[in-house]
């Protein structure tokens, strides 16, 4: 019998709140959760708006009081302020016991395994507080033996080496699994092809049930000042700052978040008693070889990933109910996808939507809360809207969902993630039920 | 699930290319003193005296300006790889391999913090009390000298990116990232194969623990060797106090079993995690061991246990390890076993730790000239004679993370 891949389990934490019920309402409203960053201060920045993470009863920087309002005040990390800066493993871990408690998931499921998307790592200034510390370092050249030898009476435990899978670390240790661990660092796609991954391995046998998900935040200093020197995000700082496929976008909105899924063999879930939310019928991933700054004007690649994942889930492109779409807001993003889109689906594209203008670009989690995104759809019977979508864009001819979300039922949703450099994932979800 | 392994190649600290091997079989260690330490510093247990450091420049590349040294030593070999298959590695029922039918799976250690690109961006910064940073005005004061490219050039996936381009690599592919990133490479690599989303894969892993911030840290952990070079103890020697933090990058080839009918070795890979804080116990690499080994068909005649181990070089792991797999090589009726270290070669390389034990193991077992732990007298060493057919390669990293491989010969080898 065919092994199939069920979603039994979601968590999200977002720009429009922690869990599922908040995805579903901030996207049901065509909401909007880009606001002015209040994580740390930063006044000084050409980026000061951002998808951050929503927490008005803690607004700022992660600490104790947001851990305890969240449920952790119990947990280890507490203890820990040093791994609260690095927010998307405190995303993580809320979002992987959101999936694991609705999938009612026991310790008769330790033996899962776990798939997290991780994102980009980069240094944290108060790493290197101790170092500046009545300490004069030399611009331009490092003074190693000086930095050395004069940091360590300062340091009992440094921890400059960025810690990539610190979050799947904390993950499997609040939910005590014993199986198996991977972590995917494909930037933009990650959070896609750890689906996709976590997919296949249901599928051939390798795992009956698995964790899987992305989480990711660059609300900090260098994350904030490395993307503002790149020139990817949209130099205006209002909440409208991404306009996914509008002929008037400029760029794209950093966002922040997680979500994570317990994704499950059907006939195990059966077993259990477990419902499905959803079905992964299909993925499909590759490579431009292209460019690092930039996408296949084309689309080709793109659009072969697509039709891949429609050979997986052999399904017609007709069958296809909406899209949801990379759809970053850049110029360069949307033209090449629209071009993926046309080459794959011809003149009857489906509806086509990108959640990026409500919540901002969540990097590596991107193709994860826009996972759930696509299981809210199919359970509630609507297609999130593109916010601040106003001005179609004669070279992006599809039928764009205004920022008014749609109310209508599709049987299939197909996702796409494009990562830079490259790294193409479509993913096919089905309605079950 | 299993793989041919069709090609190979590797920057080390003992260099590149087959000469490697040699210097492996004549037992040569690649550690060296530190340059930045000298020996009225080596009281200070923040030191680390000594690294095993690859002693050549890497190749030049156009991509250069994105990429740092292991990146490109990365992306070399991702070109060598695509060229042996151009000119050499043609199998009669893939005369072809198009371009979205080849796979490229990347393993890095993790991104490091770079002191030379961060120090104009916060030497400035001004310090809110003696515990915190203030984030006010961080952007005047120096972050906004950050390189455009710098996030680019931090990009967890850039050199994957990268190689995928200059080898126009279009099939499946992803990058993994952690201490055991090659063996998730590999084993994501395989998958792909078994699922026919593509035909070839190249897999590609390099990590460099010589940054001096990793230095400080592995130091601090008590990871590292503090001795000088005429007092290093190697691993399973009994007296080891640490291991020799080194860099290497390492390239497969890998295509189904049934596509390839003139390979000689087959590849496996796991890799896993126990929630430690630092090293995977040696249980956790014994346990991922025994579940390659429980994958041997029950006719399957397996030989004497060869294995590689993980040359952790503490004493008590050392030992645990050890005796681990003594049992396990009993419970397969493998014993006795015969074990090599190639950490104690190289040093501690990381991530590509699987892909570099791939290589030398492979080698192993189609000459079956096994080489004796390198530091250790060999009068001190177990001799066995014996044939092997089968090999494992351990290797154990922070936070937790346990990596193993197995290398089978096909037929007669």
């Amino acid at each position: 019998m065919k092994r199939r891949a069920m979603i039994t389990g979601v968590g999200s934490v977002c720009g429009f709140g922690l869990g599922l019920a908040a995805l579903q309402q901030g996207l049901q409203a065509g909401a909007c959760a880009i606001k002015p960053i209040r994580a740390f201060d930063a006044s000084s920045f050409p980026l000061q708006f951002a998808g951050e993470v929503a927490n008005e009863l803690n607004p700022g920087p992660i600490d104790a009081s947001w851990l305890s309002v969240h449920g952790l005040q119990d947990h280890p990390i507490i203890m820990q302020p040093k791994l609260w800066q690095d927010r998307k493993t405190v995303f993580g871990l809320l979002a992987a016991r959101q999936a694991w408690q609705m999938a009612g998931c026991t310790s008769k499921e330790r033996r899962a395994s776990l798939l997290v998307a991780l994102g980009l790592e980069q240094a944290y200034l108060q790493d290197f507080a101790p170092l500046l510390h009545d300490h004069q370092i030399n611009i331009g050249q490092l003074d190693w033996r000086c930095s050395v030898l004069d940091a360590s009476p300062k340091i009992k435990q440094p921890q400059f080496r960025a810690e990539v899978d610190l979050c799947a670390q904390l993950i499997e240790t609040d939910l005590q699994l014993q199986g198996p661990r991977m972590v995917n660092a494909s930037a933009c796609a990650a959070g896609g092809l750890a689906l996709a991954q976590a997919a296949s391995w249901i599928e051939r046998g390798a795992a009956d049930i698995v964790l899987c998900g992305g989480a990711d935040s660059m609300l900090n200093p260098f994350g904030l000042g490395g993307m503002a020197r790149l020139g990817a995000p949209s130099p205006r700082n209002a909440p409208d700052a991404c306009r996914p496929f509008d002929s008037q976008r400029d760029g794209l909105v950093i966002g922040e978040g997680a979500a994570m899924f317990v994704l499950e063999e059907a006939q195990h879930a059966q077993a259990r008693g477990v419902p499905a939310l959803a079905e992964i019928l299909g993925y499909a991933s590759n490579q431009d070889a292209y460019r690092v700054t930039a996408p296949r004007a084309d689309g080709a690649q793109t659009c072969r990933a697509m039709q891949a994942a429609l050979r997986k889930a052999r399904l017609s492109a007709a069958q296809i109910g909406y899209i949801n779409a990379h759809g970053t807001g850049t110029v360069l993003n949307d033209i090449a996808e629209a071009r993926a889109i046309h080459a794959c689906f011809g003149e009857d594209a489906p509806a086509v939507s990108s959640i990026k203008g409500a919540l901002g670009h969540l990097m590596a989690a991107s193709g994860a809360i826009e996972a759930a995104a696509c299981v809210l759809s199919l359970q509630h019977a609507f297609l999130p809207g593109t916010a601040h979508f106003a001005r179609a864009d004669a070279e992006c001819q599809l039928d764009i969902i205004g920022p008014t979300p749609r109310a209508q039922s599709v049987d299939y949703i197909l996702s796409n993630s494009f990562g830079f450099g490259g790294q193409n994932v479509s993913l096919i979800f089905g309605r079950v039920g | 699930m299993k793989a041919a392994l069709l090609h190979s190649a590797w920057h080390t600290p003992l260099g590149t290319g087959k000469e490697v091997l040699a210097r492996i079989a004549a037992g040569h260690c690649a550690a060296q003193s530190n340059p930045h330490v000298d020996a009225s510093e080596l009281a200070n247990n923040s030191t680390c005296p000594l690294i095993a450091s690859i002693n050549y420049p890497a190749p030049a590349s156009r991509q250069q300006r994105y990429l740092r040294r292991m990146g490109l030593f990365a992306l070399d070999l991702a070109k060598q790889m695509a060229t042996e298959m151009a000119t050499k590695l043609v199998t009669p029922s893939l005369p072809n391999i198009a371009a979205e039918r080849l796979g490229l799976f990347f393993g890095y250690g993790g991104l490091r913090v770079h002191w030379d690109d961060m120090m104009p961006a916060f030497a400035q910064q001004s310090l809110a009390d003696v515990n915190g940073l203030s984030h006010q005005k961080c952007w005047q004061r120096g972050l906004h000298v950050l390189h455009p490219f710098w996030m680019l050039q931090h990009l967890s996936n850039n050199a994957h990116a990268l190689a995928a381009q200059e080898i126009d690599a279009q099939g499946d592919g992803a990058t993994y990232s952690g201490g055991n990133a090659g063996a998730q490479a590999i084993a994501g690599a395989i998958r792909a194969l078994a699922s026919h989303s593509i035909d070839r894969a190249i897999v590609v892993a390099y990590d460099s623990l010589l940054e001096p911030e990793t230095l400080l840290e592995l130091s601090t952990a008590g990871l590292c060797n503090h001795a000088n070079l005429a007092e290093l103890a190697a691993a399973y020697s009994g007296k080891a106090r640490g291991y020799v933090p080194a860099e290497a990058a390492a390239a497969l080839v890998l295509q189904r079993l049934e596509d390839s009918p003139g390979a000689s070795i087959s590849l496996q890979a796991s890799a896993s995690a126990d929630g430690q804080n630092q090293l995977a116990s040696a249980d956790s690499l014994s346990t991922l061991a025994a579940s390659l080994l429980a994958q041997a068909n029950a006719d399957e005649n397996l030989g004497n246990l060869l294995w590689d181990g993980a040359g952790i070089a503490q004493t008590y792991y050392d030992q645990q390890e050890q005796q681990a797999m003594r049992q396990l090589a009993a419970q397969y009726d493998m014993s006795p076993s015969v074990q090599s270290c190639i950490a104690s070669n190289f040093g501690q390389t990381g991530a590509a730790h699987s892909l570099l034990q791939t290589i030398a193991l492979a080698n192993f077992l189609q000459t079956q000239q096994i080489p004796p732990l390198a530091g250790i007298p060999t009068s001190a060493q177990t001799q066995v004679h014996g044939i092997f057919h089968t090999a494992l390669g351990l290797s154990s990293a922070a936070p937790g993370l346990a990596a193993a491989i197995r290398l089978d010969l096909i037929g007669e080898g």
